[in-house]
């Protein structure tokens, strides 16, 4: 038998009782529904979280830390710009200071960076100019420090003058009052605040401290050409001996707990194509006994038994398809209701629109395929038992 | 010489056992059916006629003895060797018609050609001439349970001579027909036995039919106790007999075709008809119907093939 016949006989004999197959597929259009709704609304989130997490650039960005037995120096910074697949490297130093505005003091962490690379550093300047000048006595302020200094509107801060006073440590790791060397007393100037960072801190082009005589940076971004090369350079970079990171790790790790979400959410969509897979299998034995006279006719005049078997498999197939096909878009459908919904109460409290639900192509192949699997699966034992019926019996059956 | 009979029983012995006893529904069955033969197996209910086609047809696996179609042991097909047996080689027509239901008339014939892997558009053609021949082409798009008896019984028939068989098996295709019906059935199957020279197997408990065959088995209790009737064929020159099977023609003017060069149904069905109409005792309007008769009579060889 070709294919197109089976096709057609399969059409023919599901259409003889439309409301059982109706039914039938009915089961596989819930099972599938409830997996390709659940699983897409672990997938939305997931990647609402990751879009929070790390914008796209982030995510070909390494941080390198030092280890008490390697520091990194200029030498360092050198060896990594080295490295295949670097773009560049970005150094940086944390520093305990003192910053004087109109009289007030108040205590900050001040982060040395190469202006340049200060993308790296997620410093988003959302008033004034960000850092750009590598040799401008030029400060970026975040805005909590400005609430310290008591300050409601950042317009009125920038432009402003301010005299910093940059504390070392001494050979013991204590942090000294004492001013020794230039440059630890300087007058800036505030170019723009920052709106991202939570703490009282302040960022400054690295040139403007090259007289400090600091040996070792406190951390170094480098940046990779592109993402596929970020777990190779890590590698090297960790061989080298220090301890690497980067935002792929947390998202590895936020894709992890998803991952177990999912699989969570997917075993509650199982439960009811398994029950679907029950209902797949009744049908198709139902047909079995109600067919057996039928199929030992088809026999007798040549059919083998492979033949029959085809045409139940082919049977169970259709369930599986159009269960498969109308499952999704009755999962896509319901996920879209769900998503309007939380949207439109989002913004009647104020929220933002998000989409919370996301089926992703793969995805949406596979859980055809799956119900294809699951109504094969189903189908194979009243096939076979098709296939084999003793003709002379079958015929003989009424 | 002696002729090859197209099916042979040897020793041919079907039992059951029923509780505590045995029952012999064949007994040590010999028998040889010639091609072309419309033999009727004969006997009352229970005589073993059933069990004897179930053999013949390979639906059953005899106790002892072997059946010979052409030769070929049917004991030694498999599974698949069986069904393709059952889809070329034999054709099948039963009691109660044993139509798939939800199907029409036309795909009812095409099923076996469907089973064998013919395309639709051949099959369909082969199965609408042949539902042409046997005359119900104006219901090939009913299904069975807007067809009577006998319709159906017809289209069961078409549907056991579409692959062009060796032997068609008909197990009282009349038993569920009135009488009509019943002589309709009967004389299709003779006409078609004479017009094609398959070979005819019919079961019968009906003394009535006897007169169509050319030889009856007698069969009682599972043994056959008498065979009557003469092998056909055997000595006639089968071109003009051949040609004698058209209808309309007889002995003169079929040995006047002969004569003027229309040896066989081929030559018939390739000639022209002014050119048939020229032979003596060949009227235009039997040069016309001849002429179509035997290109149904090719279609239905070999549309298929001669096997």
């Amino acid at each position: 038998m070709t294919f197109l016949d089976l096709f057609l006989f399969s059409v023919a004999n599901l259409k003889r009782n439309k409301m059982r197959t109706l039914l039938t597929v009915l089961g596989v259009v819930i099972g599938i529904a409830a997996i390709v709704f659940l699983v897409s609304l672990g997938f939305g989130l997931q990647y609402l979280v990751e879009s929070k997490v790390a914008s796209m650039k982030e995510l070909t960005q390494i941080q390198v830390d030092p280890k008490s037995d390697a520091a990194i120096t200029d030498k360092q910074i050198k060896d990594f710009k080295k490295i295949k697949g670097v773009k560049w490297v970005s150094p940086s130093y944390y520093l305990s200071s003192q910053m004087v505005l109109d009289g007030q003091k108040i205590d900050l962490t001040l982060y040395a960076l190469e202006p340049k690379y200060i993308e790296a550093e997620d410093v988003k300047v959302d008033k004034g100019k960000n850092l750009k000048n590598p040799d401008v006595k030029e400060i970026v302020v975040s805005r909590s420090a400005l609430k310290v200094f008591d300050i409601a509107e950042a317009k009125n801060f920038i432009g402003k003058q301010a005299s910093l006073k940059i504390y070392l440590k001494d050979k013991k790791g204590n942090i000294s009052m004492k001013l020794t060397k230039k440059d630890q007393a300087q007058e800036v100037k505030i170019a723009g605040v920052t709106k991202n960072v939570k703490e009282p801190a302040a960022y400054i082009p690295i040139n403007n401290l090259k007289n400090l005589d600091i040996k070792s940076y406190d951390k170094a971004i480098v940046k990779t050409k592109d993402r596929e090369v970020v777990k190779d350079i890590k590698k090297k970079i960790s061989d080298m001996g220090y301890r690497v990171s980067s935002i792929k790790d947390t998202i590895q790790a936020v894709k992890s707990y998803f991952n177990a979400g999912q699989l969570v959410l997917g075993g509650f969509g199982m439960v009811a194509l398994f029950v679907a897979s029950i209902g797949i299998f009744n049908t198709m034995t139902i047909s079995l006994l109600e067919r057996t006279h039928e199929i030992g006719i088809m026999k007798a005049i040549g059919a083998t038994n492979k033949d029959v078997k085809r045409m139940f498999i082919f049977e169970a197939a259709q369930i599986g398809f159009w269960g498969g096909v109308f499952g999704l878009f009755g999962g896509w459908l319901m996920g879209l209701l769900i998503n309007t919904l939380v949207n439109i109460l989002a913004k009647n409290f104020g929220g933002v629109a998000q989409g919370i639900f996301f089926t992703p192509m793969w995805f949406s192949s596979i859980s055809i395929v799956f119900a294809l699997l699951v109504s094969l699966t189903a189908g194979i034992y009243p096939a076979r038992r098709a296939g084999k019926l003793n003709p002379l019996e079958a015929i003989r059956y009424e | 010489m002696a002729r090859k009979p197209v099916i042979k029983a040897v020793n041919l012995s079907k039992h059951y056992q029923m509780g505590t006893m045995l029952v012999k529904a064949l007994d040590k069955v010999n028998l040889e059916i010639y091609s072309g033969e419309f033999i009727i197996i004969f006997g009352q209910s229970g005589c073993g006629k059933s069990t004897l086609m179930s053999l013949f047809a390979g639906l059953d696996k005899p106790t002892s003895g072997e059946v010979f179609v052409r030769g070929e042991n049917l004991a030694e097909l498999n599974t698949l060797q069986l069904s393709k047996y059952r889809r070329t080689k034999i054709g099948m027509v039963f009691q109660q018609y044993n139509l798939v239901p939800n199907m029409t008339s036309l795909e009812n014939v095409y099923l076996p050609l469907a089973f064998e892997g013919i395309s639709r558009r051949r099959r369909i053609k082969r199965a609408r001439n042949v539902l042409e021949l046997i005359g119900i082409a104006d219901i090939e798009r009913h299904t069975s349970s807007e067809l009577s008896g006998g319709q159906q019984q017809r289209v069961s028939i078409a549907r056991a001579w579409v692959t062009s068989p060796w032997i068609v098996f008909a197990d009282e295709p009349t038993g569920n027909l009135d009488s009509k019906s019943a002589d309709e059935v009967l004389r299709l199957l003779k006409q078609l036995n004479q017009k094609s020279k398959r070979t005819v197997i019919l079961i019968s408990h009906n003394p009535e039919y006897l007169p169509y065959a050319d030889r009856v088995v007698y069969l009682k209790d599972g043994k056959v106790i008498r065979i009557s009737g003469k092998i056909k064929g055997a000595t006639k020159r089968r071109k003009r007999s051949e040609l004698e099977s058209l209808q309309g023609v007889g002995k003169t003017a079929a040995q006047n075709l002969q004569k003027a060069g229309f040896e066989n149904m081929l030559d018939i069905a390739s000639a022209k008809e002014e050119d048939l109409a020229q032979v003596n005792g060949v009227s235009k309007k039997l040069a016309k119907l001849i002429r179509k008769e035997a290109q149904e009579i090719i279609v239905a060889r070999e549309g298929f093939g001669e096997k």
